[in-house]
């Protein structure tokens, strides 16, 4: 089971830096070394990272596994103004880890607008539907909302302004839902009785 | 003195990460076939339900309108020989009462949410923000408590409604449920009964509320948080009067179905395998499945008409797609993360540690989050295990999580 952002992830990233250091306190006996970043952004359409997208709730469950599942918020990427005080993670699941940490956020800070992206952005979480037995598919890290405080459940057009004031257009929705070059998550804006501009999700028919 | 060092610093790692860290059981999961004659079972169990679209139970009598191209049936209620249940529909719903004496389709203004009956023959039912009180003398919509809270649940109490309010998104949840509470109508006023907790991660739901014999109102409590990856805990609830408290807490995932003519529970347990909802009644030894379909809950087999536009057109590309189509590029490489650290020394040692794990046959890096980085914040540390291109990572990384369970909470898939 993993905890993030709670009091109970800090006291586990507490316990991780206790941990370091008593780690380190040996560090420079064991005189170990490390290995610089590597910069460079691999661009990557193939089916292996553009995988098939379920549709339906058979084949999401089959795709994804259990709702709230383990690890159903395995894989993450650092995200600008991933909330209100400013950049943080967002976690998803590791099947579409390669399309949302690879090509999405790959394409968003090699683009050079990172400021397009305005809070809240959010993967995984588990919660319902509500007032249903639905679970939302943000409860199997299946979907991400992106520009949400500015695009809400309900508006039936996209709001581009960015984290800067400036208006970005459809530049974040063409890039996790656009034909080209494809990153195929489906746009909540485009459900027809009750849009969701801020909604993507890596499924269908559900 | 190295040797020493590195023995108290892997005792303290372990014993405080050891403590710190924890993995939840798997809620146990209902593997049970449904009866032959689902019809019949659930007739003679007393409920109606809905099982793969069809109204199922209701007595022979009942009327039952044709559903509409794209409408799905949901959430029934039964009252002697009646049934009402969601007609649900792209856009706008409508209820359906259906009786012997004929049945009714009753076009509502948005999202409809569980009819349900009083002894003496009304109906009510949510819609949206908003309670509808539909009875001999005529019909009444009440506004809600709390503007765009959805309304839902509703039960009648003698001469009230209790019902369940969803409270409306905040900017930290822009979306999805995160705060219930039940709210009494009493003539035209609302008189809130419970406060439960909830906050931007922890989050309270109520389910499948029922009038019991006694007069009380038993119902579900979910409480979960958001950002884990396990299922929420599920309880059972009692509302008396104006007071509520906790009953007992439940194996698992499942929702009240209403009560057999003995009095005992019946209930909806999602058996996901099949995406069929059983329902279940309580017995000395257990619980015992009695028919199948969907009561008060959500069938699984069915998609929600307004969460069906997958065919719509996509948003005109844009020139900052920079790569052609046509451009392979290169097989992009998964990684393994752990961290974050705040020191270079802290992950250098947790490497060596993954190093030893795969014996030196994988290569480890520790890498420093910069201005740039999409995978360590800025300041911190990680070690980083590179995979091949031919996987996700998804296996990798439960295969290493079972060989550092002490670090399994801090690892990630990345693509550096």
């Amino acid at each position: 089971m993993r905890i993030l952002r709670t009091r109970g992830r800090s006291v586990r990233a507490g316990a991780l830096v206790v941990a370091a250091i008593c780690a380190s306190a040996i560090a420079h006996a064991a005189g170990l070394a490390s290995a610089s970043p590597i910069d460079i952004w691999v661009h990557d359409h193939s089916s292996d990272v553009i995988k098939p997208r379920p549709d339906g709730l058979s084949e999401i469950q089959s795709t994804f596994g259990p709702v709230c599942g383990d690890n159903a918020n395995g894989a993450r990427s650092y995200w600008p103004s991933q909330d209100s005080n400013g950049p943080g993670y967002v976690y998803y699941d590791p099947y579409i880890g390669k399309n949302v940490g690879g090509n999405i956020r790959g394409h968003v800070r090699f683009d050079h607008k990172d400021d397009a992206v305005r809070w809240l952005v959010g993967g995984y979480n588990c919660r319902y539907i509500s007032g249903t037995t639905e679970w939302s598919l943000h409860a199997w890290g299946a979907a991400i909302d992106t520009n949400s405080a500015t695009n809400p459940v309900g508006q039936d057009h996209w709001n581009g302004t960015g984290s800067d004031g400036k208006k970005y257009g459809t530049y974040l929705p063409d890039v996790w839902a656009g034909p080209y070059p494809g990153h195929k998550f489906f746009w909540g804006l485009n459900w027809p009785n009750k849009p969701d501009p801020m909604h993507f999700q890596y499924a269908t028919g559900y | 003195m190295r040797t020493r060092s590195l023995i108290v610093a892997a005792v303290c790692g372990v014993t405080i990460l050891g403590w710190a860290l924890g993995r939840g059981s798997e809620p146990a999961v209902a593997a049970h076939e449904c009866p032959a004659d689902v019809g019949v079972a659930n007739g003679n169990a007393g409920v109606a339900a809905v099982q793969n679209g069809r109204l199922v139970g209701v007595a022979a009598a009942t009327a039952q309108p044709s559903l509409p191209t794209n409408a799905v049936a949901r959430q029934v209620a039964t009252n002697g020989g009646g049934a009402a249940y969601v007609q649900d529909r792209l856009g706008s719903d409508a209820i359906v009462l259906s009786t012997p004496d004929g049945s009714r389709v009753l076009p509502q203004s948005g999202e409809a949410y569980h009819p349900t009956w009083s002894v003496h023959g009304a109906v009510a039912w949510g819609v949206d923000d908003r309670l509808v009180v539909r009875s001999a003398a005529g019909q009444r919509t009440i506004p809600g408590p709390e503007p765009g809270g959805i309304v839902f649940a509703p039960v009648f109490v003698g001469r009230d409604v209790v019902a369940a309010v969803s409270a409306a998104p905040t900017t930290a949840v822009p979306e999805d449920e995160w705060s219930d509470d039940f709210w009494l109508l009493r003539g035209a006023r609302w008189h809130r009964l419970t406060a439960f907790a909830a906050g931007t991660d922890r989050w309270t739901a109520i389910r499948t509320p029922f009038l019991a014999a006694d007069g009380s109102v038993e119902f579900v409590v979910v409480r979960g948080r958001g950002t884990e990856d396990r299922l929420p805990s599920f309880s059972l609830w009692r509302l008396r009067g104006m007071s509520v408290h906790r009953v007992m807490p439940l194996d698992g995932e499942r929702y009240l179905a209403g009560y057999a003519g003995d009095g005992a529970r019946l209930w909806n347990v999602p058996d996901r395998a099949t995406e069929t909802w059983l329902i279940q009644r309580d017995t000395p030894n257990g619980l015992r499945t009695v028919g199948c379909g969907a009561v008060a809950v959500d069938p699984m087999d069915v998609t929600d008409p307004d969460r069906t536009g997958h065919a719509a057109s996509a948003p005109p590309a844009r020139s900052s797609e920079r790569v052609p189509p046509t451009d392979p590029g290169d097989p992009m490489e998964a990684a393994l993360l752990i961290g974050d650290f705040p020191s270079q020394v802290a992950a250098d040692v947790v490497a060596q540690q993954v190093t030893a794990a795969y014996a030196g046959s994988m290569p480890v890096d520790v890498v420093q989050g910069g201005k740039g980085s999409t995978i360590v914040q800025p300041d911190r540390w990680a070690v980083v295990v590179r995979l091949p291109a031919t996987t996700d990572g998804n296996a990798e990384l439960s295969a290493l999580q079972a060989t550092l369970p002490d670090y399994a909470d801090h690892m990630w898939v990345v693509v550096p």
